[in-house]
């Protein structure tokens, strides 16, 4: 029924539109801003005077300072935050080889048979259709002892 | 040809649902076609490492910093050295990604056309438009999908929707549906045939949030139960809604007619299936709707919303369709079908073998073949050139986004070089694959 669904879309509010729409403005008006911010020319203080209409702007603007000290900061959380997370990553989360979470967890469904053909038929060549761990010494000689 | 494949997503066991189950069937079956397959997820609390399932099935569960919802924390890069390196040990040809909120399947998309592989990309959900989160989400999509190889979606409206939010090529975008495992889904032994004038069950199984249209559900249900007294209901589920229910069953009193049953593993869910007749399904959104082949599967006849892509799970006969999503619409379905079960114009006892031969994991695996076998067939040799892809991010989206984009993909470059440098490739260890065994041939897999 697709015309009844652009009559249910019909009496809807443009509420949203126009927000993300102002959104959308005003984040590309302060971008825009630092950008040009950023990278005017300094005023020469021997200048300064004769610039007149130039100079009360640039006096009217923030100070310039600030907003690179910002960016600076920015750039450098940036980089802090990969090597921070890299490390984090590699020294708390990863565990040790002889950690014992590395063969096993509660969450494992292991399989434990005592009966080998068994084994190699309904778990080792055959899927389960629930989720179900190989103990890691049949792993090992599945995939190392020949 | 049997490919090395890598199935990458943030979500799987010991989470349950749906994106997890898919990957390990699909993969599970791809193995059995003869081709070999890993799966690269992150680390759930202590399940870290290295994990076998059954059919030698290898599971990766690399360390990373958890954010939000088992998403890991988003940044492009950091993820690509232990990538890089777990792509290079399996001697990978395919990376298949699953999912477009998991920060691991993008960022590995982009590591494995860096590193000059194919990629495919599958998508589980539809996105809006209109909301902050899903904008970000279909940036990102667009950033990831520049240089993808194939998509898939799992149905016609989840790949419409897949277009409209990241401006792809319709010729790259192949639809393959989700499956159910049809024997864990069989029906309950009739011994005779039930009375339908006496009573009728009515199932709800899903998570009670606002989008599977809970609110819905919490007014329908008291006025199905004042026009029809012999009708009980039963809810499985669990989410934000929960109280709303309990508050209706308080409100209207009834206690004896509803049953809330809270979260049901997937398990059981087949023996809360099989106390119903009628399953009703409310949802406002559903790119796929497995929920409603595994009713079927189970001899429910079904009752639901024609949102998403369900008008095209399920055959007509089997499902009466509320065209809107509304109170009253639904009630007027229901009532439909509880007339049509009294009446016996509708058998549902076909209903298992006919959804049996609709769907199953195989002939998703098959068609997912297929779709690698193409991307082989069709390549072309600037398909992962460097200069290539960094021209196709440049002329890809808007002012701002595709200058960031082009500006991501430079650093991605300088890092591959960096790495190429420090951890040379044959310095990796080439990991054993698991023997493959020849007594599973598609063919055999058929008949039984």
């Amino acid at each position: 029924m697709p015309n009844k669904r652009t009559n249910v879309n019909m009496g809807k509010s443009f509420s949203r539109e126009y927000f993300y729409w102002s959104m959308h403005f005003a984040a590309i008006t302060v971008l825009s801003l630092c950008l040009i911010l950023t990278f005017l020319p300094s005023i020469d203080k021997s200048t300064k005077e004769s610039l007149g209409l130039v100079n009360f702007c640039a006096d009217l603007l923030p100070n310039r300072r600030w907003l690179l000290v910002f960016e600076c900061t920015v750039l450098m959380s940036m980089m802090f935050t990969y090597m921070g997370l890299l490390m984090y990553n590699e020294d708390v989360l990863t565990k040790n080889l002889d950690d014992i979470t590395t063969i096993i967890d509660k969450d494992g469904n292991l399989v434990i048979t005592n009966d080998t053909k068994k084994f190699i038929q309904d778990f080792a060549q055959n899927e389960t259709s629930g989720i179900a761990d190989l103990p890691i010494m049949d792993v090992c000689q599945i995939l190392y002892a020949d | 040809m049997p490919y090395n494949i890598a199935m990458i997503c943030d979500f799987f066991y010991p989470q349950l649902g749906g994106v997890e189950f898919h990957i390990y069937h699909v993969a599970q079956k791809l193995m059995q076609l003869g081709h070999s397959v890993i799966i690269i997820t992150h680390a759930y609390q202590d399940r870290i490492g290295i994990r076998y399932l059954t059919n030698g099935l290898k599971v990766y569960h690399v360390p990373f910093l958890v954010l939000v919802r088992s998403t890991t924390f988003p940044t492009i890069f950091s993820s690509f050295p232990i990538i890089r390196n777990i792509l290079i040990r399996e001697q990978i040809q395919i990376v298949h990604s699953h999912g477009s909120v998991s920060t691991l399947a993008h960022e590995s998309i982009v590591h494995a056309n860096t590193m000059g592989l194919r990629t495919v990309f599958t998508d589980h959900s539809l996105y809006g438009f209109r909301s902050l989160g899903s904008i970000l989400v279909n940036k990102l999509l667009t950033f990831t999908l520049t240089n993808i190889d194939r998509v898939i979606c799992v149905s016609n409206t989840c790949k419409e929707n897949m277009i409209i939010r990241t401006n792809l090529e319709p010729e790259k975008v192949s639809v393959i549906p989700n499956a159910v495992i049809s024997q864990d889904f069989k029906p309950r032994e009739m011994s005779e045939k039930k009375d339908y004038s006496k009573s009728i069950t009515i199932v709800v199984i899903g998570r009670l949030f606002p989008n599977k249209g809970a609110d819905l559900l919490t007014k329908l249900i008291p006025k199905i139960c004042n026009a029809h007294p012999e009708i009980k209901f039963i809810v499985a589920g669990d989410g934000p809604r929960f109280v709303n229910f309990q508050q209706m069953i308080e409100i209207f009193r009834l206690q004896k007619r509803v049953e809330l049953l809270g979260s049901v593993p997937h398990e059981n869910v087949r023996d809360v299936m099989c106390k119903g007749d009628i399953y009703l399904h409310a949802s406002l959104t559903e790119a796929f709707g497995t929920v409603l082949v595994e009713a079927a599967s189970c001899g429910l006849l079904i009752v639901t919303t024609t949102v998403g892509g369900i008008p095209e799970v399920l055959p007509s006969h089997m499902t009466v369709f509320a065209h809107e999503t509304s109170v009253s619409s639904l009630f007027n379905a229901t009532n439909k079908a509880i007339e049509s079960l009294r009446s016996g114009e509708i058998d549902t006892t076909t209903f298992h073998s006919d959804v049996a031969q609709f769907y199953n994991w195989l002939d998703v695996a098959e068609r997912t073949v297929t779709v690698y076998d193409e991307i082989f067939k069709k390549s072309n040799i600037n398909d992962k050139n460097w200069i290539y892809m960094l021209k196709r991010y440049y002329y890809r989206d808007k002012q701002w986004s595709r200058r960031l984009y082009t500006l991501c993909a430079v650093v991605e470059y300088m890092l591959c070089i960096f790495l190429d440098w420090f951890y040379p490739r044959n310095q990796i260890d080439l990991a054993i694959k698991w023997p493959c065994h020849s007594q599973n041939t598609p063919s055999s897999q058929n008949s039984s």
